[in-house]
């Protein structure tokens, strides 16, 4: 049953025509990243590194806000979602199976996303040998994984958002407003404990403190330097960064169950 | 209580007002390109870039690069104006700033900055701290460590960043044998010489074409001058003090001839006694 | 089969608005009974329905289906539901859709296929059964709900509307499979303005005025005609607006 209505999700979002104009998106931009490289004078492949990964988080990125929250919302206001749930379909199994769907949604574009990037920065190497730098390719794949974690996290955070929003709009833009703030609270906690006592007062402090472990950390799954410069990684950051979004997640679902069960569907 | 229709055109009205008295300033004063760079600091422009501040970076780089491209210098003095260096300078710092790895503004600010001898100092420590963070590089402790002896006269720190070269290279004689040199007081212009010589041969083996005659000019320059100083130096053994003019070295036979500054100006002797070129070194 | 007990309900519209849909409705459906729930607009037919399919819950009150609570999701595992304009996913086939709607309810593959074939083909949408469901008429997608709410082959149908969006062609057809449930021996709970098929298709009918059950009887028994019973009950409740 479970699987059903993922696989339902999915279908949904691949006959999405906004996933075409995504992924052509993605295509253009990293042909771009071709063009580029023959202006940068050494590090070459840091560069197509960070264009091709960081084409690849905003084409991602375009996927949850466009293609998730609509499946979401238009589930709600066009009451499809009656089929289900006038079956012996527990919500909670409804709630997982979308989310399972959304997820393999994900990971299909992600899965595209990488061959198009490796492809590119393959091209990159061909052309410029000397200048392609320590990008690691390797690190490269571990990067868009961390990328599609990352965004599996913030489909979770909509669906929830979803559920308590009077409508798409606004669910899109907490969603938005999420990404960004978690993509900074990481290096705002860092300026602050960097900087010297008197400069900060203690409620701005705190403020960073709460805002930095309320809301999901999503420095911790960028690894675009990382692989642009294949810097050493360690296999604890990896497995903790794992264990936080596997947390975050289950967290951030159960409550979506909690709020998901209590609703009215009026 | 405001009634509720009139909180949205008041809304409206409070950011039509900051809309304007925001845009009025800008409006009426049309600044060149190099004057319009955002006043940010850069350690507010990595929160604000959040996940993209590496391909902000690499677009910050650009952005001076395509100018370094387009822009001439001023005629007279063969340099940018003071503001123009303000510009690349910030833009480069916000380019490392946003990416500490990232090769290209550390090497420009070498070449477009410290050669052009703006503030030395200090975008010598921005290299030097690029040295550091890009562990597996040996070009940046070369250069941090060429700088701070040629430049800044820091003999500790120069041997130190040339050691450093020297190892993440496997140990390259080149950088050795600067590094002993450096250590011995050698004279500035025959490492300057060295220094070029290698950049030389490194340029021609990436097919920089542009960048191999630039610097063969400025080779050319060093030479002529490092001539004239072994000829300056003969004169003070024999006479014991310095000499006024060029021409008197070539009166003299102590040199054959004059050499040919290759950007077509003059040497002469400056009041310390230092063999310089009317066209700065550049 | 279905036991409503002194249910009441109430909409919050706002933070002051409060809209009472249901007060103490106390309503029984036996099982293979056909029943008819008829009434004015926003008197709670659909609330009831809701209320039914744990779609809403009740502010009091307790509403059962076969003896099992409507909170419990296992007691809709024989429900078939078609919501009043019903929306059905339109990237999907009328095949697809009810593959999907069939293993929503467990069936097997092989039970879907057969399962679907037939009720295609009694709705007449053998044609259009591989077209995207984007493409068909209002009509169509009734139907198509329709088919969804019984592959299953559920106990209890539960209809809101099944006439609405569909020309005589289509009233014919729904009438007819209504019927056919009827003979089967299904239960099937239809809310409905169209009163002249309630005539002829219900056991029993129950009116709902502002969220009151004010009249349930056998249809057989009936005096007069039921327009004029619904309009005698309806002007003793005495309703000012006509919503």
């Amino acid at each position: 049953m479970l699987q059903a209505i993922a696989w339902i999700t999915f279908l949904e979002g691949l006959r999405n025509k906004a996933v075409y104009g995504i992924t052509l998106l993605a295509g253009l931009m990293m042909t771009f990243t071709v063009a580029l490289s023959s202006m940068i004078m050494r590090d070459v492949g840091k560069v197509a590194t960070d264009f091709t990964l960081s084409s690849a988080t905003f084409a991602a990125l375009l996927v949850v806000l466009f293609v998730g929250v609509t499946i979401l919302a238009r589930d709600m206001e066009r009451k499809t979602i009656y089929l289900a749930l006038s079956r012996a379909v527990p919500r909670a199994r409804y709630l997982l199976g979308r989310f399972c769907g959304l997820c393999l949604l994900q990971a299909a574009i992600m899965l595209l996303l990488l061959l198009a990037s490796l492809a590119t920065l393959l091209l990159v190497r061909q052309l410029y040998p000397s200048f392609f730098g320590t990008v690691s390719l390797g690190l490269v794949g571990l990067a868009h994984l961390f990328v599609l974690l990352q965004m599996w996290l913030l489909t979770a955070l909509s669906m929830l958002f979803s559920l308590v929003a009077s409508s798409s709009f606004v669910t899109f833009l907490l969603t938005t407003l999420t990404w960004l703030i978690g993509s900074s609270t990481q290096e705002v906690k860092q300026l602050i404990e960097a900087s010297s006592p008197e400069q900060i007062a203690p409620v701005v402090k705190g403020l960073v403190w709460l805002a930095y472990y309320l809301f999901p950390n999503f420095a911790l799954f960028d690894l675009k330097a990382t692989a642009a410069h294949g810097l050493a990684i360690s296999g604890q950051s990896i497995f903790f960064t794992l264990l936080y979004g596997t947390g975050y997640s289950v967290a951030i679902l159960s409550l979506a169950v909690v709020v998901f069960k209590h609703k009215e569907l009026a | 209580m405001l009634a509720r229709g009139l909180i949205m055109p008041l809304l409206a009205t409070c950011c039509g007002v900051a809309l304007y008295l925001y845009a009025l300033p800008l409006a009426t004063v049309v600044k060149p390109q190099y004057e319009e760079q955002f006043a940010l600091p850069a350690t507010v422009l990595r929160v604000v870039t959040g996940q993209f501040k590496e391909i902000s970076a690499d677009i910050s780089f650009l952005n001076a690069l395509t100018w370094l491209g387009g822009t001439q210098t001023q005629p007279d003095t063969n340099r940018y104006l003071p503001q123009q260096y303000q510009w690349l300078h910030q833009t480069f710092e916000n380019a490392i700033t946003l990416d500490p790895y990232f090769m290209d503004p550390y090497y420009l600010m070498n070449s477009a900055l410290i050669w052009d001898r703006y503030k030395v100092a200090e975008v010598n420590r921005l290299i030097a701290k690029g040295a550091d963070t890009r562990t597996w590089d040996a070009l940046l402790p070369f250069f941090a460590g060429f700088n701070y002896y040629y430049f800044l006269n820091n003999g500790d720190q120069s041997f130190y960043y040339l050691k450093q070269a020297s190892k993440r290279s496997g140990g390259n004689p080149f950088y050795d044998s600067l590094a002993s040199r450096v250590a011995y007081k050698a004279d500035k212009t025959e490492l300057a010489i060295m220094y070029l010589e290698e950049q030389i041969r490194e340029a021609e083996l990436k097919g920089l074409k542009a960048s191999v005659a630039h610097l063969e000019r400025r080779l050319e320059l060093l030479k002529g001058i490092r001539e004239i100083e072994v000829a300056v130096e003969s004169y003070r053994k024999l006479f014991g003090s310095s000499p006024k003019t060029v021409n008197e070295l070539t009166t003299l036979s102590l040199l054959p001839s004059i050499p040919k500054e290759p950007n077509g100006g003059s040497y002469y002797l400056d009041p310390t006694g230092k063999v310089r070129s009317t066209k700065d070194l550049k | 089969m279905i036991k409503f007990n002194d249910v009441c309900k109430t909409y919050r519209l706002d933070r002051q608005k409060k809209v009472t849909a249901l007060t103490g409705l106390t309503l029984s459906v036996a099982p293979h009974e056909v029943f008819g729930c008829i009434g004015p607009n926003g008197a709670g037919k659909s609330t009831t329905i809701k209320l039914l399919l744990d779609l809403i819950r009740p502010d009091s009150g307790s509403i059962t289906i076969n003896g099992q609570s409507a909170s419990n999701e296992a007691s809709r595992a024989q429900v078939g539901y078609l919501p009043e304009n019903p929306y059905i996913y339109d990237f999907l086939t009328a095949s697809e859709y009810l593959g999907y709607a069939g293993r929503l309810s467990g069936m097997s593959t092989a039970a879907i296929k057969q399962r679907s074939e037939e009720l295609l083909a009694k709705l007449k949408l053998e044609q259009a059964a591989n077209r995207r469901i984007s493409g068909y008429s209002k009509g169509m997608q009734q139907r198509t709900a329709i088919a969804a709410a019984l592959i299953h082959d559920p106990e209890l149908v539960v209809l809101d509307e099944p006439m609405s969006g569909l020309d005589p062609l289509g009233r014919k057809l729904i009438f007819d499979l209504i019927a056919e449930l009827k003979q089967q021996g299904k239960t099937v709970f239809i809310s409905s303005h169209v009163l002249t098929d309630i005539e002829r298709l219900c056991d029993r009918v129950g009116i709902i005025v502002q969220g009151s059950l004010l009249y349930q009887g056998d249809v057989s028994g009936l005096a007069i005609p039921l327009e004029d019973l619904f309009l005698r009950v309806v002007a003793e409740a005495g309703i000012s607006e006509v919503k």
